[in-house]
């Protein structure tokens, strides 16, 4: 949603919606499409739209509105065209996934109002907007029931450390942690939630850089990497070594990506290379474990004679960069173009069946151009107030079906 | 050189030398003093670096033993023992580094593996050697990797034995800009740290300097030296061609537990107080030197006048005495040898005049004798036959008218040429007496001698006489000089008739002609007689004579007419080898004749 740049994962579900959803089994789900079918084997796919529903600014949600949402972010290969109730796709080749597809942030359905501005249909609505700060009011027309907590403040880009200390001072509820906050918290009885591992961590290679188009230096880099050692230590063994591009829990193959350090491997192909020039590997400054990882990962490359400096991400280009990703959908092949195409490795594939996923996705990973290094759950910590939270197997917050006991928290941390 | 000169060059000279030695004794004296002093400054403040040094080295030791000591670090060590999760320390290192002000900090275990990193938080696991410092008990030195490169750290480790197995606690301090800015380090002195590494000096290795301060590559064959020794070294660094900025940098080699030189520790210490405190000096021995030197010029002078006024006196009179000023006097009043030397020389000049007095008396007696000799020897002759003539013509008047006549006849022409004769000595004494004055004209000497002895030639083989032969050896393009030829002619016959007389028997008249730098020289020479050395010294005097005719004017008229030509003849002869007579003529003559000739007028 272009007006909400900065934070779309986030409001995801809570002011803006979906045809499609999950369930806590990854299961899809009606959502704005109260059905949908395929007439002839995934060629044209017609969703049929809940009735009855207004965008935050009033509007109805017509099929005429979805398909000017959809025009936002268009489906390769197919056309779009929207009667009655009904949207309808009709594409080119089959799309099995399509459903599964649309489930994904990127095809949020929105309006645009007279002002610019982006509403949708979700439980919240944007009261205000201040900078990195997001006000939600609770929707009082929403379709699946008004929420119970009458608002919420969502506080983006804050750094895990300033996270702590508003959580400690009751400035917020919910707030995230990294993976070695968690033992903190737990030994503090802090109330924690794991999602499954949603969230990859990649070692993504610019290939602007002559150096690192040998594939065999890629390679040799991601064969260094004690993958490991940075899950164990560093993310206190929370998720999970990655060696594809999915986490096993979607696809039950993950085992066969190799993830062992082969350091003998990675010094041969670094022997075939000759001289290699010094290279950099950037990080977010604000995420102290991602720091870690870098120095880590530039620690291991030096063993094959590569000097690989960390250096703290700051706008510069970097020869090498580590990048969180979140799993777009549960919905394996649909995660997997969704990654593929966010990362920009290769074309999308149809990958109707586990084999074809796998062969896609190992084809993926082959091109040592984004190096999966390790899955990882999104890890909330909340306050005891804080009631009926759910779980979603992508990380999504859910505050519609939250309720919080009645002590209200100020901005100075107060009753 | 005259005396006075060398004199004052002489006091001069001991003087300069001995101002200047002794200026020199004080400066050399004055610097090895204050080498010696700022030498034992220096000393003291490397001392006192050394105990803030090892104070800082003490330091990291107590705070290193303070973390072992440290209840968190007791449980983890325990933890660990007890088969504890290593990762869940990994941030501890960092945490107690930041509490205890370490810039080094790592936990490790019994193995050496590194259970977390201060300074490189991502190392763990990896191995760090326990055997560098499993047993030290005390700072030690260490080499340091990091991220970005390696630093030096002064180190100290503690064991912490909860278990079976210990874990060591290894933290440190680094050696840095900031470490040295910290150090309590007296005035004037500044220190830096080289990291040694491979290849040649870096000036980039230098902690303590700025990166890129010029000329840091003249530490370079001080750190050098102590990386071949392994010695302390000390030099003396000109960073500017200003002595004052000049400093005395000593090097300590840093070694590590093992003996491997980790660093050099660089001391320096400004030397512009000393240096300045030497330029003063300098000034003021220059000062002083030249004043002295000064002095001592006009010291020399006084001195030298002094001692030489009274020898340029007698100098001066000596010339003057030499000028004919035979009265001349040297008023000296001084009473030592010098005033002896002046009043013997007033004594001699006294003596001079008197006996010159006398001499010329005495010649002008001899003279007038001489003159009375030669002029009764010459009137003698002829006054003999008219004494006859006269009275055998008295005895004749008896005769016969007709006897009587002839010899009358015979009487009057003998004394008619007996009177002639007397005319003729007569007039030649009257010539000596009125010499004419040169009347000078370019002349060619040897066309004049080629035409008398072409005159002579009948002469030099007259019959019935020995032959005589006549050699000219003429110099090829010889000047013409200011001379009168009339008055050289007559000398150089008077010469040839002289070498003839002096040749009876015949022989060999050599005339040789020379062209000197501002004369011409001719030489007259006969194979004849020759003279004796008392002859020689009084052939030229007039009515001197060797011979028996002639009057004893003929080379004094030869003399006489050189000496009007500004000329000068001299004879050179010994008995029976030939007579040469020297003759010296000026080139140009007729500016000097004519000014003698206007001072006589």
């Amino acid at each position: 949603v272009p007006s909400y740049e900065g934070a779309p994962d986030l409001l995801a579900g809570l002011v803006f919606e979906t045809l499609v959803t999950t369930d806590d089994s990854g299961r899809l789900a009606p959502g704005l499409a109260l059905a949908w079918t395929s007439p002839n084997g995934g060629y044209t796919w017609q969703f049929a739209l809940r009735t009855g529903i207004q965008f935050h600014d009033g509007s109805a949600l017509t099929s005429l509105a979805a398909a000017t949402a959809f025009s936002k972010s268009p489906i390769s290969g197919c056309k779009l065209r929207q009667g009655g109730n009904l949207v309808e796709f009709a594409c080119d080749s089959p799309q099995a996934n399509l459903p599964a597809m649309l489930s994904q942030p990127r095809f949020l359905i929105f309006a645009t109002t007279a002002a610019g501005d982006a509403v949708g249909t979700g439980p919240f609505r944007i009261e205000k907007r201040d900078s990195e700060h997001f006000f939600l009011k609770a929707n009082d027309d929403y379709w699946a029931g008004r929420p119970y907590v009458d608002a919420v403040e969502l506080v983006t880009a804050r750094n895990p450390r300033d996270q702590l200390t508003d959580f400690a001072l009751d400035r917020a509820d919910v707030i995230e942690l990294l993976s070695d906050q968690l033992r903190r918290a737990q030994q503090d009885h802090t109330r924690t939630d794991l999602s499954r591992p949603s969230e990859t961590v990649y070692l993504i290679v610019n290939s602007a850089k002559p150096e690192l188009r040998d594939i065999r230096l890629r390679q040799a880099i991601s064969l260094v990497i004690d993958r490991s050692a940075i899950h164990n230590v560093i993310f206190r063994r929370q998720g999970e070594v990655a060696g594809g591009l999915l986490p096993n829990w979607m696809t039950g193959y993950a085992f066969l990506f190799p993830v062992a350090q082969d350091i003998s491997r990675a010094r041969r192909l670094r022997t075939e290379l000759g001289s290699v020039p010094p290279i950099t590997i950037s990080y977010d400054i604000a995420d102290p474990l991602e720091r870690l990882m870098a120095e880590r990962i530039a620690l291991n490359v030096r063993e094959i004679g590569v000097n690989m400096q960390a250096i703290g991400s700051n706008g510069g280009s970097s020869d090498l960069h580590l990048k969180h990703v979140a799993v777009p959908s549960a919905d394996p092949a649909t995660a997997l173009n969704g990654i593929i195409e966010h990362l920009g490795i290769m074309p999308p594939a149809n990958s109707p069946t586990p084999e074809s996923l796998y062969t896609n996705e190992r084809a993926a990973v082959q091109t040592y151009s984004a190096i999966p290094l390790l899955h990882l759950p999104k890890i909330i910590a909340m306050k005891d107030r804080v009631h009926n939270w759910t779980s979603s197997p992508t990380g999504e917050w859910n505050f519609a079906e939250v309720w919080a006991s009645s002590r209200a928290i100020t901005r100075e941390g107060r009753p | 050189m005259t005396f006075r000169r060398r004199l004052l060059g002489i006091f001069a000279v001991i003087i300069i030398a001995t101002v200047v030695s002794i200026g020199w004794a004080i400066s050399v004296r004055t610097r090895e003093v204050f080498e010696r002093i700022d030498n034992q400054r220096t000393t003291a403040l490397v001392q006192q670096f050394q105990r803030e040094f090892q104070r800082r080295g003490d330091d990291v030791f107590r705070r290193v033993k303070v973390i072992a000591d440290n209840d968190s670090v007791s449980r983890m060590a325990l933890d660990l023992a007890h088969g504890g999760d290593p990762a869940t320390y990994l941030t501890e290192a960092a945490q107690q580094a930041s509490a205890h002000q370490l810039d080094f900090l790592e936990f490790v275990s019994a193995d050496g593996s590194i259970i977390s990193s201060a300074q490189w938080p991502a190392r763990f696991g990896y191995k760090e050697p326990t055997q560098a410092f499993a047993n030290a008990d005390k700072p030690f030195l260490k080499r340091e990797e990091l991220q970005d490169g390696t630093a030096l750290g002064l180190f100290a480790a503690k064991a912490i034995g909860v278990g079976e197995q210990p874990i060591y606690v290894l933290g440190g301090q680094r050696l840095d800009r900031d470490f040295l800015s910290s150090l309590s380090l007296p005035s004037g002195m500044h220190a830096f740290l080289y990291r040694v590494q491979d290849g040649a000096f870096n000036p980039q290795a230098l902690i303590g300097a700025a990166p890129n301060a010029p000329k840091l590559d003249k530490l370079a064959p001080l750190v050098h030296k102590v990386q071949q020794t392994g010695q302390d070294a000390t030099k003396i660094v000109h960073w500017t061609g200003d002595l004052r900025d000049a400093e005395t940098v000593n090097a300590f080699p840093l070694k590590g537990e093992d003996g491997t030189l980790l660093g050099v520790l660089l001391l320096a210490h400004a030397r512009r107080d000393l240096v300045q405190f030497l330029y003063d000096i300098r000034t003021v021995a220059f000062t002083v030197g030249g004043a002295g030197i000064l002095m001592a010029i006009l010291l020399s002078l006084w001195m030298a006048a002094r001692f030489t006024r009274p020898v340029e006196q007698l100098a001066e009179a000596a010339r003057s005495v030499g000028a004919g000023n035979w009265d001349t006097r040297v008023d000296i009043p001084n009473t030592d040898e010098l005033g002896e030397l002046a009043e013997a020389f007033n004594t001699m000049t006294h003596e001079i005049i008197s006996q010159r007095a006398r001499l010329l008396q005495a010649e002008r007696v001899a003279a007038w004798r001489e003159l009375a000799r030669r002029l009764a020897h010459e009137l003698k002759n002829p006054l003999f036959p008219l004494q006859i003539t006269v009275e055998n013509l008295l005895r004749s008047r008896d005769l016969p008218p007709g006897e009587f006549d002839e010899i009358f006849q015979e009487s009057t022409t003998t004394l008619l040429a007996e009177i002639a004769n007397l005319k003729t000595i007569i007039g030649r004494f009257s010539d000596f007496s009125k010499m004419p004055h040169p009347q000078l004209q370019r002349i060619q000497v040897n066309d004049l001698l080629k035409r008398i002895v072409t005159l002579h030639e009948p002469q030099f083989n007259a019959p019935g006489k020995p032959p005589i032969n006549a050699q000219l050896h003429l110099a090829d393009a010889l000047p013409e000089i200011d001379a009168d030829p009339d008055l050289l002619h007559r000398v150089f016959s008077n010469l040839v008739l002289n070498a003839m007389d002096a040749m009876p028997n015949g022989g060999t008249i050599t005339v040789r002609t020379y062209e000197q730098s501002d004369n011409i020289r001719i030489d007259i020479a006969d194979s004849g007689t020759g003279l004796t050395p008392e002859e020689c010294s009084r052939i030229f005097t007039p009515y001197y004579t060797s011979k028996q005719h002639g009057t004893g004017l003929g080379l004094a008229i030869v003399q006489s007419v050189i000496s009007d030509h500004r000329g000068s003849i001299s004879v050179e002869s010994e008995p029976g080898h030939g007579a040469t007579f020297k003759i010296e003529l000026p080139k140009h003559l007729s500016g000097a004749l004519q000014a003698d000739t206007a001072k006589v007028g």
